[in-house]
């Protein structure tokens, strides 16, 4: 049984549809063996040549090595998504520990811990990254996870943190520390459980941030390395030549629709949370 | 106000501090040097790498590395780029300004846009036309610039060619035109670049003014003004958005992170030759010095345009002037 925010926020016509695209894609990066028409990664047969426009064969053409650019494409959802969600796992994780410790303990943790944010938050995020792919070279698709979740946390962190210091202060909070409660138990149950609905709406955030950081470090040359599909370096490989358009639209177009759905759905997830707050107020 | 200053210049100064430590750490950790792999050419022997490293100081311990680091940043000396062949502190010079120009351009453009955008967002809250304004807005902050860019280039550049693709200025003909003539050179070249920098910030800060001004809509003075017979655009122009104004600088202070990410990308599209497109180019040949001073020169960009933004956001508008 789905939150009773989260029911709310489901309730519109566009966060229905934003969840089935999302879930399309999710299918796609699952079942791509499955579902992809051909071998994303061989030449598929010799009749083919490269750089065909769409056709019946290939719905979205073929590209410079006469790769299916459908298939690469169900090939880098896989890719793409895996790195876009496990970074945001990472990153929602790693924020959240550093919010809660900062929000709860508050003093000097609180003080260090938010000046630290405030220093990763004003390096614009592709630029710290471009400086650590400097810094260690080619990356693997662990690597880049690893990048991006390190690149990701402070926003997070900020939200929790937020959220925590108002929630220390309820009545139940001290009534729980008053009866004896150990602070780490009040933290782990009576605090965190209620930045559940926040840290959703962060995740949302850093899922609608990290795809397009993505796709931009693979397009500069920089993130995953051909010949692992993903939708940034598929248009970097496409974007030479204006007249194979084909290479450029059909993975912009799937960048686009996963961020505007994760957008969208961000977007209802926060008005339901404050709807529920001005309730309770 | 002075304490505000004073606090905002602290503030800004410990995390300049920390971000030139951090990048230091972060870039020298890594395994390698700039020698470890620019010099693949087996012909070059290892006495030579030696001798490359022991110029640059590559050899020496990390603490020491860093406290001659940190020395030379105070007198003013970045280092030398061993990939560009010239001192860091020239290349910057010959970079920044263009990314100042290019970010410039597009922070006033995207504001004035916004602002309309939002303003008007607000007196129609709740139409049809605001609802598709809403939806399109939604669109343009969900497209990477890099997309929004390539789009612009084919349509406006290789399509209608309208305007120039690449460059700052006409190669062949720049040098000698008049000053007029230049001038109009460089805005060609830059309609492109800035105004895809310049649609996504119109789109983040319409999203804000949209909120500003329907919090003060409801306001005692507002009422008001309407109730005296004002016109609904005179109370929406001289009293609503004069009332927005003060968080709206502050916005802009918030926004120079993600401009300066997109002029990256940018840059690299329209080969503007900034600063992004210099550290982009830099990273193949890990020149650590270069890359660290633009990481630098972006923060100090990031954190000084911050706290300008601050200051002049409570000269705008006293009530911000006890929140901090």
């Amino acid at each position: 049984m789905a939150p009773l925010f989260a029911r709310r926020a489901l309730r519109s016509t566009g966060a229905r549809m934003a969840v089935g695209i999302l879930a399309l894609f999710v299918l796609c990066a699952v079942a791509a063996k499955q579902l992809a028409p051909y071998d994303p990664r061989v030449q598929p047969a010799a009749d083919t040549g490269k750089n065909q426009p769409p056709s019946r064969a290939h719905p979205f053409g073929t590209d410079g090595a006469s790769r299916d650019v459908l298939s690469r494409l169900i090939y880098g959802a896989r890719v793409s998504l895996g790195v876009a969600g496990s970074s945001v796992l990472l990153a929602v994780t790693v924020g959240a520990l550093v919010g809660a410790l900062a929000g709860f303990a508050g003093g000097w943790v609180d003080a260090a811990a938010m000046r630290l944010v405030d220093a990763v938050l004003s390096v614009p995020r592709l630029l710290l990254l471009i400086a650590l792919v400097a810094s260690v070279g080619p990356l693997s698709i662990g690597g880049i996870i690893l990048l991006l979740g390190l690149t990701g946390w402070p926003v997070t962190s900020r939200i929790v943190r937020a959220e925590v210091r108002t929630l220390r202060e309820r009545e139940y909070v001290h009534a729980a520390r008053a009866t004896g409660v150990p602070e780490w138990r009040i933290l782990a149950a009576h605090v965190l459980p209620g930045v559940i609905p926040q840290l959703i709406v962060a995740a949302t955030l850093a899922l609608a941030s990290v795809i397009p950081t993505e796709a931009s470090l693979s397009y500069l040359g920089l993130g995953l390395r051909p010949p692992t599909p993903s939708w940034g370096n598929m248009i970097l490989e496409g974007s030479d030549d204006p007249r194979t358009w084909w290479l450029v639209l059909f993975p912009g177009l799937a960048i686009v629709a996963t961020v505007l759905s994760v957008n969208a759905l961000g977007d209802r997830l926060r008005e339901a949370i404050d709807a529920r707050q001005y309730q309770r107020r | 106000m002075r304490r505000l200053l004073v606090s905002r210049a602290a503030q800004s100064a410990v995390v300049i501090a920390l971000v030139a430590t951090l990048a230091f750490v972060l870039i020298h950790l890594a395994p390698g040097d700039p020698f470890s792999t620019s010099l693949d050419d087996p012909r070059v022997g290892s006495e030579i790498r030696d001798r490359q490293r022991a110029l640059f100081g590559y050899d020496r311990p990390l603490p020491e590395q860093y406290v001659r680091w940190v020395g030379n940043l105070a007198r003013g000396e970045l280092g030398y780029s061993h990939t560009l062949g010239s001192p860091v502190a020239e290349v910057l010079r010959d970079t920044v300004p263009h990314t100042l120009l290019l970010m410039g351009t597009a922070l006033v453009l995207g504001l004035i846009g916004g602002v309309a955008l939002g303003t008007w967002q607000a007196s129609r809250r709740g139409s049809v036309a605001e609802h598709a304004a809403g939806a399109a807005i939604l669109f343009a902050l969900s497209v990477p610039e890099f997309l929004l860019a390539l789009g612009a280039l084919a349509l406006f550049a290789i399509h209608l060619r309208w305007l120039p693709v690449s460059g700052m200025v006409d190669p062949a003909m720049h040098d000698s035109m008049g000053l007029v003539r230049r001038v109009a050179d460089v805005v060609r070249h830059l309609a492109l670049p800035a105004g895809t920098l310049a649609l996504v910030t119109a789109a983040g800060v319409s999203r804000y003014q949209r909120t500003a001004v329907l919090a003060v809509l409801p306001e005692d003075f507002l009422r008001s003004a309407r109730a005296k017979g004002a016109r609904r655009s005179v109370v929406l122009v001289r009293h609503a958005l004069r009332n927005a104004l003060g968080p709206l600088i502050a916005i802009c202070g918030l926004l120079l992170p993600a401009l300066l990410g997109g002029a990256v990308v940018v840059e690299r599209i329209f080969a503007w030759p900034g600063m992004g497109r210099m550290m982009v180019d830099a990273v193949g040949g890990r020149d650590y010095p270069l890359v660290l001073a633009g990481v630098l020169a972006g923060s100090v960009l990031v954190a000084v345009g911050g706290a300008a933004a601050d200051v002049l956001a409570s000269l705008a508008d006293p009530r911000l002037r006890n929140r901090t």
